[in-house]
């Protein structure tokens, strides 16, 4: 097998010249394609040959076609006759060769091969993108749906952010490349009405934006894992961004398979979408199974131990108590409390928008429970995340009329804006608090003292 | 009916129609066109083959059979009408050149 070797070809279906370029490049430093896939193409080591290769659409092509089709062996017919060799094939478009020097073009008429192009393309090309764009934007939607539901959390959070760019990249690039493949059309279009020919559609200016985007796209990528791997133990969260690789590879193979199998191309596209469409529910059931198992996971950085905790004579539940270093403990306010069971929990997210910490200690539901405390630090990055933030911690639901937030003198915690929650008319220990930089909220179980806000003070160093 | 597309014919077109006066395979013609016109015009395979397949549905050839996996085509009467229209217009061409830049020089 070592005299083949499979390379990632970044190809765009419409860019015929392009891929014949490249193509020819690659025979002459020896590689000679021998398959093509959606990523990695293969090809066979042998002697740096000069070869012609052209590239053209077939309508009747499609990966569902266990065999070459009649029609498509009288096409083989005469690019033989002509000189040109199949080579390879990947849904419409269809790959060949030739060693001679000036071989007959294989398209002699410009009109009849812009027909072409456009009728194959408005089958495959277009539909495809199409799919992609709304699957993507769907997600985009759900995405900013999260995002107005609590926006503090979303900006706070590295690889929600990220893997949104990468989305929205992933929309523009493919709005960009219908865009081009219209001004194409329409170019062609005109130079044909007017003797010429289909337009180059290698430029030096694609080039350049497709590396833009496949760099980007890796590098978030490459970034994504690193950060999972490393920073966090968040399988639940790769498992969620492994989804569509996992799910194209079981559609691939099942396409394959059928293939070999000499299913024929209605039975094989029923059948692979019907895996297709039972794995995604499948692998959504497992990823739900995993997550309301183990959680997303928790970060490598806390230490924690698990407790089973007897919650009534027949039902127990494990709880993790943490042991994270906090600014602020239920001891520093409230005075030596001894109770084995507390747990001490740190969080921390920084993005290019917001850091958030947020503090808590706790411990499992029981009658002798002691208080819990909980805070938060926000610093915005900039105005309009800290109005956000602002406004999305002030809100109160309209079906909430017996809670409100009350502005408390500035002078108690030295703010430039405070508010105290209250409900039914009275105060509760919850506060925000808002700096010229920064916002704190406080959520105790009581209002607090003067003492105690000198506390709070001194450990959160306001 | 959309033949408008066919109100004038192509050398490539005419061609592959003049040959097809004779029942012949696309490899056929594709040698043939070459031949006749020592290799003036050319034909590619992929242009020939979307040629035949529009000119069969557009009614203009029909398949007569398969030999050795090889399709056969002849022209029909709607193509034999075409080319005989394309010879009249050629030829009003022709006889105009003649007479008002020939003529007209003398």
């Amino acid at each position: 097998m070592k005299d083949k070797t499979k390379r990632i070809m970044n190809f765009r279906f419409d860019r015929y010249e392009d891929l014949e370029n490249k193509l020819e490049k690659q025979a002459a430093k020896g590689l000679f394609l021998e398959e093509c896939g959606s990523l990695l193409w293969t090809f066979k080591k042998g002697n740096p040959k000069k070869l012609k290769y052209t590239v053209t659409y077939f309508s009747e092509g499609s990966v569902f076609n266990p065999d070459i089709t009649d029609n498509q062996q009288t096409y083989f017919d005469y690019a033989k006759a002509a000189g040109w060799n199949f080579v390879t094939q990947f849904n419409q478009m269809q790959i060949f060769c030739s060693e001679a020097d000036n071989p007959i073009p294989f398209e002699t008429d410009e009109k009849e091969k812009f027909n072409n192009i456009k009728r194959c393309m408005k089958k495959s090309f277009i539909p495809s993108i199409i799919v992609m764009i709304l699957v993507f934007v769907l997600n985009l939607i759900v995405q900013f749906n999260s995002f107005q539901l609590n926006p503090i959390d979303y900006l706070s959070d590295p690889i929600r952010l990220l893997s949104s760019s990468m989305i929205a990249a992933a929309v523009i690039y493919q709005v960009y490349s219908l865009v081009t493949y219209f001004l194409w059309l329409k170019r062609s279009e005109k130079s044909i009405a007017l003797g010429g020919e289909c337009v180059n559609n290698s430029r030096i200016m694609y080039r350049i934006v497709d590396i833009i985007f496949m760099v980007f796209l890796f590098g978030s990528l490459g970034y994504l894992l690193f950060y999972l791997a490393l920073k966090t133990s968040r399988f639940g969260l790769v498992l969620s961004i492994a989804q569509v690789p996992i799910l194209m590879i079981v559609f691939w193979s099942s396409i394959k398979y059928l293939r070999k199998k000499k299913a024929s191309a209605t039975v094989n596209k029923l059948i692979s979408y019907t895996v297709l469409i039972l794995a995604s529910f499948a692998y959504l059931a497992l990823l739900m199974a995993f997550i309301m198992r183990f959680g997303f996971g928790i970060s490598n950085e806390s230490n924690y131990r698990t407790v089973d905790w007897q919650l009534s004579e027949t039902e127990s539940h494990e709880y993790r108590l943490y042991s994270d270093e906090i600014p602020l403990t239920s001891e520093d306010l409230y005075g030596r409390i001894d109770y084995n069971y507390y747990s001490y929990e740190k969080e921390t997210d920084k993005t290019l928008f917001l850091s958030k910490s947020v503090y808590r200690q706790d411990s499992p539901p029981a009658k002798d429970a002691p208080p819990r405390i909980e805070y938060e630090t926000l610093e915005p990055q900039f105005e309009f995340v800290y109005l956000l933030a602002k406004e999305h911690l002030l809100e109160i639901p309209e079906w909430r009329d017996n809670t409100t937030f009350e502005p408390i003198d500035n002078k108690i915690f030295d703010t430039v804006e405070a508010y105290q929650r209250y409900y039914e008319n009275t105060p509760t220990g919850e506060y925000i608090l808002f700096f010229g930089d920064r916002i704190i909220t406080l959520n105790m179980e009581e209002p607090l003292t003067t003492k105690q806000i000198s506390i709070v003070k001194e450990k959160l160093q306001i | 009916m959309a033949r408008d597309k066919y109100q004038t014919l192509t050398e490539q077109m005419f061609y592959i129609l003049i040959c097809l006066t004779q029942e012949s395979c696309g490899v056929d013609i594709m040698k043939k066109v070459e031949e006749l016109t020592n290799g003036r015009v050319i034909i590619g395979p992929g242009t020939l083959y979307s040629l035949l397949d529009n000119f069969v549905k557009e009614n203009i050839i029909i398949e007569t059979k398969i030999e050795n996996r090889k399709k056969n085509y002849v022209i029909t009467s709607v193509g034999i009408e075409m080319l005989e229209k394309e010879y009249i217009r050629v030829t009003k061409l022709k006889n105009d050149y003649e007479m008002l830049i020939k003529g007209g020089v003398q």
